[in-house]
């Protein structure tokens, strides 16, 4: 079944979150499978659409959600990399020390066995949203980014009560300033507003009091503390409910509300179906009973969305901008770059990501990254467009990435169709961009295989004319959409 | 090289680019009639780096309090430019003398902060992030940047200069790139040194640079337009079309960018007067090409240094002086030329004033509060609040005592200027300043 773009309201819901079954109209096939990837991961290496498209959608997104062998061992080991308490503390000039930290994420996000979680970590980053600008310590960020992982594909409850005694967090939103005396609401203004019920769910009295339920909750700039003096113990009134409440108590109060489930599935929705038009709530409460009685668990709410035909459908598909985390990750996959991941991660001056407009561990508030169109402007647009060049090159500057597009095409255009331009181009844009039938104006295909040919669509063009090809792909509008 | 207008031109007559019609009137706009009345209005911040010696900027000369503080860099009544009967500008500000007349600069007095630090960097920090607690890891104006209205595409803030982004400006969702007039943002189309392809791209006994002609430059800009511009975009598919928009945007944007900075633009040749010829005029110059070819960006920060003036300062202080005032009278004068001066006000700042008293070397110290100007035809010229008091019972320990907190001024063009919610930017509510003609 295939859905039109025109006609979100009149959407069946149960019929939009069935599992998606290929038909003969609408096949499994590499579109299909690049489009998974790109949402459940952060795209595809040409063997992986091979693979995907030989193993059915059941058995490549049930492998999306558990992740491949040896990823234990490679948590276990960039656990220990990476940032600890000796690092230096970020100052707010010039070259940050955030880049050592920067890195070390990028490469779990780039070698990990899981991707699937890895952006499912990247959605919860920038869903409690905690900068290195505040908080100061990288050692911190990092043993958030770890909770974070732990989470991310479990269930929210024990998520957010971690979260709460969270020593960045504690330090980001001024735990150690909320006591008995002067409860400081940061923090419970956040929970209600934007880590679980939305605007318009809650009163100024139901935030004032759940400060009241946070305080004592303080670090030791190490961990969590309970200071018990700076904890008041009388009753409190949240969101109807009176008692003796303390952080744990509004977490479970909080979830209890139906608004909970809607306001993180809408967020979820988002982030893996579309940004394009928001959907109508009716759209979303099948998923919103779901969630709320798995008692709140995202991998299963992710594998319905994942399996879903509106996931398998025009509403979703090139409906997101990609981030430049997802830009950039998934054009280094896509070439089977190689870099030479640093083992110390010390701080280096240039990073991928560097103009982007997504400095990872530093989100520009408490919201996140607003996403969608506010990731392109001219200068961000810009800056994908040069680092595209550089990785195109196959550059080893300070990007210390090398990349062989030359043997890829030697690898895997087959040998029959003739390395000749059109088959290159064709396989180029296959490995890039998976589009659908139709979906390449044939003139600007045409103008590419033009340009790869120089007038000797023959032979196989020359390194340099495939580099600059490939360069031109990755600039194209569909290449900016996931 | 297809010329920007050739450009817009063949896109228009193309076929299946009815979706485009959105994108025109942003490049189009030869002036700012086409916006909204103060939704597209400009800030442009310029960074006197150095700690800047206010005294001797406007100079109290009816004061003899002054003199005897500054028996050998006291500048002489007669030798003052006339603001009123108690200050006078530096000789080297001659040109501020129309601005004045005209009633577009107002100098802003005792400007600065509780508890001032004397170190360079910290009261950078306090100035930049407008947090004198210094907590806040980002800048006043790259918060702004998250809320002031721009168009869909363009770039809310820019940094004009060669140094990394300064902290005034970190903190915005997506970022602030830094140009500089002979680096501006273009397609980096060339072969980076030491890497792979530049060995392979080389033929047996051929050419050593092969890849990186104009011509093929030429070639590649060509294709990469040619395959945003032929995108599918359904009318109904608004991601598609922004994307494609955005696209197209930006090859015009930096096509705009390099004939602006061509050295045989019409906007180069602008006859610098006096001392203007110095970086930041060149600066401010690409600023108000920017402005006048329709870049939608809403805040531009630029710095002039030298004003660390410890020893025989009087000339070379001048000197910068001169440069400065220069640069910013001719780029209002070039604004005015291209209809856009209107919408643009400058500010200046230094990170300190100077001590009152001189030191043994001709020059002076770090000091604590200090002035600063105030630019633009949607100025209300004049003088803002008293110079502050030479009188040593009232120094704070041998500095300027401040009666502004900073963070007026800066509330001041961010709420009515930029149209930001001040309060939201600088953390707590600040009493603007009235350097606005009400409009």
């Amino acid at each position: 079944m295939r859905l039109s773009l025109a006609s979100l309201d009149r959407i069946d819901p149960a019929e939009a979150w069935a599992p998606w079954e290929p038909s003969a109209g609408d096949p499994w096939d590499r579109k299909w499978a690049g489009h998974l990837y790109r949402r459940a991961g952060f795209g595809a290496s040409w063997p992986e659409l091979q693979e995907a498209v030989a193993n059915g959608p059941t058995t490549t997104i049930g492998r999306l959600l558990t992740g491949h062998g040896g990823q234990d061992e490679f948590d276990q080991l960039m656990d220990e990399l990476g940032p600890d308490s000796n690092s230096p503390v970020f100052a707010p000039t010039p070259f940050g020390s955030e880049a050592q930290l920067q890195t070390w994420w990028f490469h779990r996000m780039l070698y990990t066995r899981h991707p699937l979680r890895e952006r499912m970590v990247l959605f919860w980053h920038n869903h409690f949203a905690t900068s290195l600008l505040k908080v100061r310590q990288p050692a911190l960020m990092k043993q958030q980014n770890i909770l974070i992982r732990r989470h991310a594909l479990g269930k929210f409850s024990p998520f957010l009560l971690e979260m709460s005694r969270d020593p960045a967090m504690l330090v980001w939103l001024d735990g150690n300033s909320n006591s008995k005396d002067k409860p400081n609401e940061n923090y419970a203004r956040e929970v209600l507003e934007l880590f679980t019920l939305g605007v318009g769910h809650y009163s100024e009295t139901d935030i004032r009091e759940a400060a009241r339920a946070f305080t004592g909750w303080h670090t030791n700039g190490q961990g969590f503390t309970f200071n018990r003096f700076e904890h008041d113990d009388d009753p409190k009134t949240v969101l109807g409910q009176t008692g003796r409440w303390d952080g744990d108590d509004v977490v479970r109060i909080v979830l209890e509300q139906p608004a909970a489930a809607r306001f993180l599935v809408r967020k979820l929705y988002r982030e893996l179906i579309s940004e394009g038009t928001p959907p109508p709530d009716a759209l979303l409460e099948p998923l919103a009973s779901q969630f709320r009685d798995s008692g709140y668990d995202i991998a299963a709410l992710v594998g319905t969305m994942l399996h879903s035909r509106l996931f398998f459908s025009d509403h979703a598909y090139r409906q997101r901008i990609k981030s430049p985390v997802e830009y950039v990750l998934g054009l280094l996959r896509s070439m089977e770059a190689k870099t030479t991941p640093p083992t110390d991660y010390s701080p280096t001056q240039q990073q991928p990501l560097d103009g982007l407009g997504q400095a990872l561990f530093a989100p520009p508030n408490v919201k996140g990254w607003a996403g969608g169109e506010a990731w392109l402007n001219s200068a961000t647009l810009l800056a994908r467009h040069n680092l595209a060049w550089k990785i195109a090159q196959g550059t080893r500057g300070p990007l210390g990435i090398t990349t062989q597009p030359g043997a890829l095409i030697r690898k895997h255009v087959a040998r029959d169709s003739g390395p000749n331009a059109e088959a290159v181009v064709d396989f180029l844009l296959a490995l890039l961009l998976q589009p659908a039938t139709g979906e390449i104006d044939s003139q600007a295909r045409r103008k590419l295989v033009d340009f790869l040919a120089q007038g000797k669509p023959k032979s196989m063009p020359p390194e340099h004319r495939v580099r600059e090809t490939i360069h031109a792909i990755l600039l194209m509008p569909e290449y900016q959409l996931s | 090289m297809l010329t920007r207008r050739r450009f817009l031109e063949r896109t228009l007559q193309g076929s299946s680019l009815v979706a485009l019609g959105p994108t025109v009137p942003g490049f189009l706009a030869s002036t700012a009639a086409a916006a909204e009345p103060g939704k597209d209005n400009v800030l442009v911040v310029v960074e006197m780096t150095g700690g800047n010696d206010g005294l001797n900027t406007v100079v109290p000369y009816a004061d003899d309090l002054y003199y005897a503080a500054r028996p050998t860099i006291g500048i002489a009544k007669d030798q003052v430019v006339r603001v009123d009967d108690h200050i006078g500008l530096n000789p080297g500000m001659r040109s501020f003398d129309k601005l004045l007349s005209d009633g577009r600069l107002a100098i802003v007095q005792g400007v600065g902060y509780p508890n001032p630090d004397r170190s360079h960097f910290e009261s950078m920090d306090v100035w930049q992030s407008a947090d004198p607690k210094r907590q806040a890891g980002s800048g006043w104006l790259g918060r702004s940047l998250n809320s002031v209205r721009v168009s869909a595409g363009q770039i809310p803030g820019v940094h004009v200069g060669t140094q990394t982004l300064p902290l005034a400006l970190r903190g915005s969702a997506t970022g602030v790139p830094t140009i500089h007039p002979s680096k501006p943002y273009d397609l980096d189309l060339a072969l980076q040194r030491n890497n792979n392809y530049a060995v392979m791209a080389t033929p047996a006994g051929g050419r050593s640079k092969g890849a990186g002609t104009n011509k093929e430059h030429d070639a590649r800009r060509a294709l990469i337009e040619d395959l945003a511009k032929l995108a599918p975009a359904p009318a109904n598919d608004n991601l598609r079309q922004f994307v494609r928009r955005t696209s197209l945007q930006t090859y015009a944007a930096i096509e705009d960018l390099r004939n602006i900075t061509r050295n045989d633009s019409p906007n180069n040749q602008v006859r610098f007067r006096g001392n203007a010829n110095g970086e930041l005029a060149s600066e401010l110059n690409l600023v108000a090409s920017m402005i006048a070819a329709g870049f939608g960006t809403r805040v531009f920060y630029l710095s002039i240094g030298g004003f660390d003036t410890h020893a025989n300062q009087l000339q070379e202080h001048q000197q910068r002086l001169q440069q400065l005032a220069d640069a910013i009278t001719n780029f209002f004068s070039q604004l005015d030329r291209s209809g856009h001066s209107k919408r643009v006000v400058l500010m200046t700042f230094s990170e300190f004033g100077r001590r009152v008293r001189e030191n043994g070397s001709k020059g002076t110290d770090h000091g604590a509060g200090s002035c600063l100007f105030v630019a633009g035809p949607g100025v209300k010229g004049g003088v803002v609040g008293a110079h502050p008091s030479l009188a040593t019972d009232q120094l704070d320990a041998g500095d300027l005592r401040h009666h502004t907190d900073f963070r007026r001024v800066y509330a001041s063009l961010l709420g009515t200027w930029l149209g930001c919610d001040s309060a939201a930017v600088l953390g707590e509510s600040f009493e603007p300043l009235p350097l606005l003609k009400e409009s």
